[in-house]
């Protein structure tokens, strides 16, 4: 029974690994895949509904809705890693400085993440954006700045489990460096959970700037993002429900595909963690 | 005396990744009206899993009860429904578990938890079970006992939370108890306590226990029979006195040896080599045989069956049996 | 138990402040200033008017006094005058958005709680069936579907396939002229899409939740002790195990408020309700900083209160917390 659990898991896990190369691979080689450019007007064939010669329809300027996507593709890929990244990096820092010096500096950090969590986080984006104008960095360097707190508190929860082990003791004892400590002994220890939120992370970014680009506030037409494909999916919901079915589709794909890598990394994972 | 409880032939499996795992294998056991019989054995070797074979509580998947009659009364309890052993369970067989501090349940007060049983098997109502509650809860010397029923289960001791557990087993007024590993998890000093609490409630209510320990002492005292168990199977039972004064199976005298005596100053303490055979793979033949001082060529092909080798007192062993007829 | 609740409050106060911190820093993001905002338009603004202006707008003081400044006002209600033509007190518009954010937030919650715990329940009693398979698939869709999507594909279907329920508003045209029965009516079928989808995409997290903890619980001894008195399954399952796997949830109920909240910017605007989430979007979109920071901070202070009831709520359900 047993093992026939762990096959299933292993499966949906590895289709998650799938989906995020095909990804992407389909975004590294978007202008070779992409039938069409995806400025690419053709007013003759406005809002037209899928046909063989255009797979997924047109949008309302004529343009190839499979190539936009196509290139979408490459707007959620640099929004996903880079947020994810970001947000990685911070929640590295704060949380091994935190973990390991304890004391105030833990206190304040803790604080510090319990404060960022009282604002809804979309919110708090929207806020920052609103002072910002809406270029694809600010976005990412703004899902990235809010979305820390998560990587914090795992980092700095392995660092006050590690701390106590002999081996950091013994470093310190031979009177090396903290920053050493944390970079050479603590993080190389700590990196697993780290890694499955990072992935998780990219999921989570993918569908923030979508939302965002569907409300109009992150990638600007003509610049094609899955989110604001939608908008004009929206705007035309009674007479083309291509524009509102497929791009969804590519965000729920992506999504989904990310959450089963990062949850079955962290399955296979997690146990051995507890073992050390 | 009359049986109470008779099981044959009792075969419990696990379902485990690594195959079939046998806890319990052809298990022969039987306990009269008002009888204290002990079982000890070290851990893994089927105690717990005869017990809960016994109330139906295995956990299934992954365990299942393969084969064996277990009659209670006359009845086969393996052939009742369930809601028919749900009114013999905590009414005509009640269980006392090891841990008291895991084995109450947080959020309700410990008097609700104790008049639950009379609340189903006998039909009272809220305020009359909560009276009982308090008179158990005074059976079993809890000071204050009706202040103390209205408290939760971490605001007690363990020592109080056992006898909360004995209350709660006894309020239905049981035929035969259960209790496995009663006091394993407390005090040396409280251990007496409730041990002599459960000598004197089950004279008072002419109970039948069922005392499942791997400590030998505890048995010494409260027991009458004493069952020994190895790898699933019983290898020796009899009367207390006889079986810790003149073991005959290889095993049994293996445990008595490893017991240090008291004054015993130096010298290393006697242990028994080897290990527990993996329920997964259990030998053909007697199952001690690897760790056995005694064992013969024989002892690989034949499986030692109970023979006789004392006034009601039996052995699974070939070689020490013969010696003692 | 009243000690507990004091020390929580006070706890509070320290978040306060640093909301207002946070929300502070944000402000002065801003690349222009309120002086611009207001002199932009009018290329006859001497230097002198600017000065003026600075110093009405306080501008002209050090960061931290014009914090001490801003945090007076607010802490008095004041949060300043929209910029939109119509200049209305940012409060007074807040405090007609906010019922209806809270009633819609409410509601989905309820529909959250009525519909994720019962399928995390039956979920975990019965753990590897089928119906847990089927469930952990729609979940795991639940968590990588984006609200705003499935929210797009209901209008598709039931709105403008179907033709069943009504896309937009809190109410139809001819409201006024309907009666009173009629009038609920009307008003419940506008918010069955947006509570129901609101509810459905929270629904994933709770469920996964309820199903891990009622796992956990039903390993536990004490579980084993109900079934040893001869209690039958329901009893055991929906008296001793929920009573206990409840209590964590409580505290993910309550962690989740600032994810429903965030929510409804997308959902009242997609549904055009007017309550808090669209005016900050309006609010974002027409770069009104007022409304923008009021909203901001009241949102904030919301989750806090949130999370406070949310505790004190645990702290009544959990007898170990109750007393000392």
């Amino acid at each position: 029974m047993k093992t026939l659990r762990t096959a299933f898991h292993n499966r949906l896990t590895v289709a998650g690994g799938v989906v995020v190369a095909i990804l992407i691979v389909v975004a590294v080689a978007a202008p070779m895949l992409a039938p069409y450019d995806y400025a690419e007007l053709d007013a003759a064939r406005v809002l037209e509904a899928p046909s063989p010669a255009h797979i997924l329809g047109t949008d309302g300027l004529g343009r190839d809705v499979l190539s936009r996507m196509i290139y979408g593709a490459r707007v959620s890929l640099l929004v996903g890693f880079v947020s994810a990244g970001l947000a990685s990096v911070i929640g590295v820092a704060l949380g091994a400085v935190a973990g390991y010096f304890g004391g105030r500096v833990d206190t304040l950090i803790m604080r510090l993440v319990d404060v960022m969590l009282c604002f809804p986080t979309f919110f708090l984006i929207l806020a920052v954006i609103a002072y910002l104008d809406s270029s694809i960095w600010n976005i990412m360097v703004v899902i990235g700045v809010t979305s820390w707190m998560g990587v914090c508190r795992l980092v700095r929860a392995e660092f006050l489990a590690l701390k106590k082990r002999d081996f950091m003791v013994a470093a310190e004892g031979l009177g090396v460096r903290p920053l050493w400590i944390i970079l050479r002994h603590g993080l190389p220890n700590a990196m697993a959970p780290v890694f499955v939120a990072f992935i998780l992370g990219v999921a989570g970014a993918i569908l923030t700037e979508s939302s965002l680009s569907f409300l109009g506030i992150g990638v600007q037409p003509p610049d094609p993002s899955w989110g604001n494909m939608l908008t004009e999916g929206k705007a035309t919901i009674e007479v083309a429900w291509w524009l509102s079915v497929f791009p969804g589709c590519a965000i729920l794909l992506t999504v989904l595909g990310y959450n089963l890598l990062g949850e079955g990394l962290r399955d296979v994972l997690d146990p051995r963690l507890r073992n050390r | 005396m009359s049986t109470l409880l008779q099981i044959d032939g009792l075969r419990t499996v696990f379902d485990t990744s690594e195959g079939e795992a046998v806890a319990v294998d052809g298990l022969e056991l039987s306990i009269a009206q008002g009888e204290t019989v002990g079982i000890v054995g070290e851990s893994g070797c089927g105690k717990s899993v005869t017990a809960l074979s016994v109330m139906r509580l295995i956990q299934s998947p992954p365990g299942r009860i393969a084969a064996g009659r277990i009659l209670f009364e006359g009845r086969d309890l393996l052939a009742l429904n369930e809601k028919q052993m749900r009114s013999v369970r905590g009414n005509e067989i009640a269980m006392v578990f090891q841990e008291p501090m895991t084995s109450l349940n947080p959020v309700f007060p410990v008097g609700a938890q104790v008049g639950e049983a009379l609340r189903i098997h006998r039909g009272l109502g809220r305020a009359e079970a909560e009276r009982e509650a308090v008179r158990m809860l005074k059976l079993v010397e809890i000071p204050e006992a009706a202040a103390r029923a209205r408290d939760y289960p971490h605001q007690l001791s363990g020592g109080m939370r056992q006898r909360v557990m004995i209350a709660m087993a006894l309020s239905c007024e049981p035929k035969l108890l259960i209790a496995d590993e009663p006091t394993t998890a407390l005090d040396v000093t409280i251990q007496a306590q409730v041990l002599d609490l459960l000598g004197a409630l089950k004279e008072r209510i002419g109970m039948a226990v069922m005392l499942i320990t791997h400590d030998l002492g505890v048995v010494a005292e409260q027991a009458e029979r004493v069952i020994v168990m190895y790898a699933g199977r019983v290898v020796e039972e009899g009367p207390v006195d006889r079986v810790l004064a003149s073991p005959v199976h290889p095993y049994t005298r293996g445990l008595l040896a490893s017991q240090p005596a008291l004054g015993q100053e130096h010298g290393e303490l006697k242990t028994i080599p080897g290990m527990v055979p993996r329920l997964t793979e259990l030998p053909a033949g007697c199952r001690f045989r690897d760790r056995c001082d005694r064992a013969e060529p024989r002892c690989s092909s034949t499986d030692p069956a109970l023979t006789d080798c004392g006034p009601a007192h039996r052995a699974a062993c070939i070689v020490t049996t013969e010696e003692e007829s | 138990m009243t000690s507990y609740l004091v020390r929580r409050v006070f706890g509070l106060i320290p978040l306060l402040i640093g909301i207002t911190f946070v929300s502070f820093f944000v402000i002065q993001l801003a690349p222009g200033s309120p002086v611009d905002v207001a002199t932009d338009l009018n290329p006859k603004a001497s230097a002198e008017v600017r000065e003026r202006l600075q110093k009405t707008f306080g501008l002209d003081q050090p960061l931290h006094v014009q914090y001490g400044q801003w945090l007076g006002r607010i802490s008095r209600g004041d949060f300043g005058r929209s910029f939109a033509p119509h200049n209305r007190q940012v409060a007074e518009m807040i405090r007609e958005a906010l019922p209806i954010t809270l009633l819609l937030n409410v509601m989905s919650l309820c529909l959250i709680m009525g519909i994720g715990i019962p399928i995390g329940v039956l979920s975990a009693t019965r753990q590897y069936s089928v119906p847990d398979r089927i469930t952990t698939v729609f979940v795991f869709i639940g968590f990588a579907m984006p609200g705003f999507w499935f929210a797009l594909l209901c209008m598709l279907l039931f709105g403008v396939e179907l033709g069943w329920l009504p896309i937009s508003g809190l109410q139809s045209l001819d409201y006024d002229m309907l009666t009173l029965p009629q009038k609920i009516l009307d008003r419940a079928r506008h918010l069955i899409l947006p509570v129901g989808i609101a509810g459905l995409t929270g629904l994933a997290g709770i469920s996964r939740y309820m199903r891990s903890s009622m796992l956990e619980v039903v390993r536990q001894d004490y579980v084993t002790t109900a079934r040893a008195k001869g209690l039958d399954e329901r009893t055991v399952i929906y008296n001793h195990a929920l009573r206990n796997a409840l209590l964590p949830v409580i505290t993910i109920l309550g962690l989740s408020l600032p994810a429903l909240i965030g929510g409804s910017v997308i959902f009242e605007t997609i549904f055009a309700i007017p309550g808090m989430g669209r005016l900050f979007y309006d609010a974002v979109l027409s770069r009104d900083y007022p409304l923008v920071m009021g909203v901001l901070v009241i949102s904030a202070v919301l989750t806090l209160l949130g999370n406070l009831l949310a505790d004190v709520s645990y702290a009544l359900a959990d007898p170990r917390l109750r007393r000392r």
